[in-house]
């Protein structure tokens, strides 16, 4: 019992990290309508920004978390601006974006592995854990719920600001949007700028719970790319649950299998959602 | 050096055979799947534990691989069938990195992270190609065999159907083919392809584990397709070619050889960055450069043409037997109490009509009249809400779209649905081949001769159509070069050679110049005339009035009235329906 507790604490703490990056790719993917594989690059990107600051550069850990959530976001427009807009302009089909998201998504951790050389990084942050009567858990999990307040602004900021309207016309017809006078381009930078920022977060919370690693970038992405699914197009609320679900299945399947498998298993239950109901769990309306 | 110059070479040779199989799947058919180093690994496995467990000797075992490999094809696209697009990369994604995690964790069986040791050399008929020399002249012999069957069936009728799959798959079904057939069929092959590879692979090494199968050779694998240019299969030797040769080169300078892994990685991805800007469609490109870009005389229907397409249609499709099993006075296709909303809105409210055999039937009505979701209901493209569609007395409601195609329901789309990036032979010869004997990729390989004799004759009879059209001298220019009246007459060649005996045709006259629609016109008569029963829309109310025999008016998605043309024109009220109240 107390094991099925503990368990459940776990993924409802990881499930939050999950959601936090499904929100983020989703906000990209409902913008730009590009399976921008390559925030995986962002999210690995982010977590040396701030191994740099925090290790070379010796500066306190909340400065150099602030210091790289701009930092990604910059990156992330990079990829928008020097790869993407030029093809996009070259009415480039989905599939030619999709191969240049993958070559930098695997292009980059090459590049960090030779700087940074491919051994695991250990965070120096100081960890306190606390044991609450049956649970034990550490700073870092309380982080991770932490995670829902960022993500509550964040749709607060989607449905109350003007960037946020924009994006949401862009993301519902952006042809319409384009005749109503939001440059769409602009929109799409502005949403990926912001999505990479709002991964960095979880990418930092990533690392200090494990290490930070040039390829940590690829399996939190593409579980939040599951995510997204799981929660239905256009559906950013959803998309948070979906990561949320994810982060539980994959916690409370240790229960009963042995914890090599946790990746299998939490991809096979995306593929069979794909299988099953493509349109994922909670519909397709956007409702954001 | 040798043995060295030769173990490239065999390397060369496995990736090669992995891209072939790749590009029937990706370049062919268009199934964008990041997943093929699954069918690698399947493919590896299947023929080590054979050989190390069971003591199979190694031509039995490859070809045991073969079928298991192609066994787990078949299930990968049935798993598969409903994810299109954005979502098929994810799922396939996905599904990768679960077999790999099956191979790593599953240790019983594939001995985990460890792997396979222990591997023999190939041995047969008492000769062991223990020697480097020997095992790269079977590989390249191999590679061989699989660039020829691959090229086979990529060249013959079975290979159009697939290019049609890619272009347009809604628009394939239009025209009979059972479209999830061919993927079935496609990922067999191609997975029994890979396992080729895998085979060659375990047997070289003497030894797999995980690691050799991972998304990452998934990844490497798509690139070699993608550099040589998908849908063109020399261009996959090519591609791996390259892509084996890059990372070798890079060992002989000694700085690099500390970070070979990391080069290789950084260098893939650029390549293929640099690929996507510069050339897209790959070093060699499907087809070749030049052939499309010469402008001739736009093509136009005139009488001559006319009396040819009859001919032909006539010939190819004896519809005069084939009309004779039906009563000329009894409807062919009868609609009854037909009803479709979406949301709120009722497209199609409690439709019912009957169109008679042999006769020209328009379809007209306002904008938001329900005219296309009418067709999409019939052709059932659409699931109708209420009511049944019945053709020749038969309920069809149930049917799917190919099958209805298949008894002899043809249709056109308003948005034409031309195979853009196929010549504009292939694809009028798409829709002339037929459905049954394209299918079967065995027969296309036991009776070679025959499939090719087959061919030959849709050539010629699609040649013959294309003169009529005046499209004859771009006869192999892609379709998407053509102007957008040329397109139209394509799509409704397109329709006719189906051979249906129902023509369901969609905005059929919007854009032609007045010469063509005059021709189109009579066209449309003459097939009539010849036994064809032509259901069409069309906002132009002077072709509809000229063209045929009966005329539905539809508002609101109901039926208003019907009627001769003459007695539907001097109707004020509908009139005023129509052109939104003219005083």
């Amino acid at each position: 019992m107390e094991l099925l507790l503990q368990l459940i604490f776990f993924g409802l703490a990881k499930g939050s990290l999950y959601a936090l990056i499904a929100v983020s790719f989703a906000i990209i993917f409902f913008v730009t309508r590009t399976l921008h594989i390559a925030h995986g690059a962002v999210f690995v990107v982010g977590a040396y920004i701030f191994y740099v600051f925090i290790s070379i550069f010796s500066l306190p850990w909340f400065l150099s978390a602030l210091i790289s959530i701009p930092l990604s976001g910059i990156f992330g427009a990079l990829i928008e601006f020097s790869i993407y807009r030029p093809l996009r302009r070259k009415y480039a089909s989905p599939f030619i974006l999709l191969l240049a998201s993958l070559s930098v998504l695997f292009g980059t951790p090459g590049v960090l592995a030779m700087i940074f050389g491919p051994e695991p990084i250990f965070l120096e942050v100081p960890k306190k854990t606390f044991i609450v009567g049956g649970l034990a858990f550490t700073t870092v999990h309380l982080a991770m719920f932490a995670l829902w307040v960022l993500m509550g602004l964040f749709l607060l900021y989607l449905r109350r600001s003007q960037g946020g309207r924009m994006m949401r016309a862009v993301a519902d017809r952006p042809l319409v949007a384009e005749v109503v006078g939001i440059d769409a381009s602009k929109i799409n930078l502005m949403a990926i700028t912001i999505g990479s920022a709002l991964v960095v977060p979880a990418a930092l919370i990533w690392g200090l719970e494990q290490t930070v690693t040039p390829g940590m970038g690829f399996m939190p992405v593409l579980m939040g790319a599951a995510g997204m699914i799981l929660g239905g197009m256009g559906n950013i609320l959803g998309a948070a649950l979906g990561g949320m679900i994810f982060g539980l299945a994959m916690n409370l399947g240790v229960l009963y299998i042995s914890s090599g498998w946790q990746e299998g298993i939490a991809l096979a239950i995306l593929v069979l959602v794909l299988v099953l109901r493509p349109e994922g769990i909670l519909g397709t309306r956007i409702r954001w | 050096m040798v043995d060295y110059s030769l173990h490239i070479l065999i390397l060369i040779a496995i990736f090669a055979i992995l891209g072939v199989s790749y590009n029937l799947i990706m370049g062919y058919t268009g199934i964008i799947s990041l997943a093929h180093a699954v069918f690698f690994g399947i493919g590896a496995y299947a023929s080590a534990l054979l050989v190390v467990n069971l003591g199979i000797a190694f031509p039995l075992a490859m070809i045991v691989s073969i079928f298991f490999t192609g066994i787990s094809g078949v299930l990968f696209i049935i798993l598969m069938r409903k994810a299109r697009g954005d979502y098929l990369a994810i799922a396939t994604l996905g599904l990768q990195i679960v077999v790999f995690s099956i191979f790593i964790n599953w240790s019983d069986v594939t001995r985990g992270e460890g792997g396979i040791v222990g591997i023999p050399r190939p041995e047969f008929w008492g000769f062991k190609f223990s020697s480097v020399l020997n095992y790269a002249i079977l590989t390249m012999l191999l590679c061989a065999i699989c660039f020829a069957v691959a090229w086979w069936t990529t060249h013959s009728i079975f290979g159009r159907v697939l290019k049609a799959i890619r272009e347009d798959e809604i628009c394939t079904q239009s025209l009979g083919k059972n479209v999830f057939s061919y993927k079935v069929t496609v990922f067999a092959l191609s997975a029994g392809l890979a396992a080729v590879g895998g085979s060659l692979y375990a047997h070289y090494q003497q030894f797999i584990n995980p690691f050799s199968f991972t998304v990452h050779d998934a990844i490497m694998i798509l690139i070699i397709v993608v550099v040589g240019g998908a849908g063109n299969l020399w261009g996959s030797l090519l591609g791996a070619f390259i892509l084996i040769t890059l990372p070798e080169a890079l060992r002989f300078i000694p700085a690099a050889s500390i970070f070979a892994a990391q080069i290789r990685v950084i260098l893939f991805s650029f390549v293929l960055l640099l690929l996507i800007f510069i050339r897209p469609q790959g070093l060699l490109g499907e087809y070749r450069f030049g052939a499309v870009l010469t402008r001739k005389e736009s093509a136009k229907l005139d009488e001559q043409g006319i009396a040819e397409l009859q001919r032909q249609m006539v010939v190819s499709s004896q519809e005069g037997e084939r009309v004779k099993h039906w009563d000329l006075n009894k409807p062919i296709l009868e609609v009854s109490n037909l009803s479709k909303s979406f949301g709120g809105i009722k497209a199609v409210e409690d439709l019912s009509f009957a169109i008679m055999p042999g006769k020209v039937t328009g379809i007209i009505g306002p904008n938001g009249a329900g005219k296309t979701t009418l067709f999409n209901l019939i052709c059932k493209y659409l699931t109708p809400d209420h009511g049944q569609v019945y053709f020749k007395g038969q309920e069809v409601t149930q049917l799917s779209p190919y099958k209805i195609a298949r008894l002899g329901i043809g249709r056109s789309f308003q948005d034409l649905r031309i195979f853009g990036r196929m010549t504009v032979l292939d694809n009028i010869l798409v829709a002339l081949q037929d459905y049954q004997k394209d299918r079967n990729l065995l027969n296309l390989f036991i009776f070679a001769r025959r499939a090719y004799q087959q061919d030959k004759q849709y050539r010629e009879s699609g040649l013959h159509l294309l003169e009529g059209l005046g499209l004859i001298d771009k006869k192999d220019e892609l379709a998407e070069e053509l102007s957008y009246p040329e397109q139209k007459l394509l799509a409704i060649a397109r329709s006719v050679a189906t051979r249906a005996e129902v023509l369901m045709l969609d905005e059929v006259a919007a854009g032609l110049d007045p010469g063509s629609m005059q021709a189109l016109s009579q066209l449309l008569r003459r097939l009539s005339e010849n036994g064809k029963t032509i259901c069409l829309v069309e906002h132009n109310l002077d072709f509809v009035l000229g063209t045929v025999d009966t005329i539905f008016f539809l508002d609101q998605g109901r039926l208003i009235a019907e009627g001769p043309p003459k007695q539907i024109v001097q109707d004020r009220k509908l009139a005023e329906i129509y052109f939104g109240g003219i005083r």
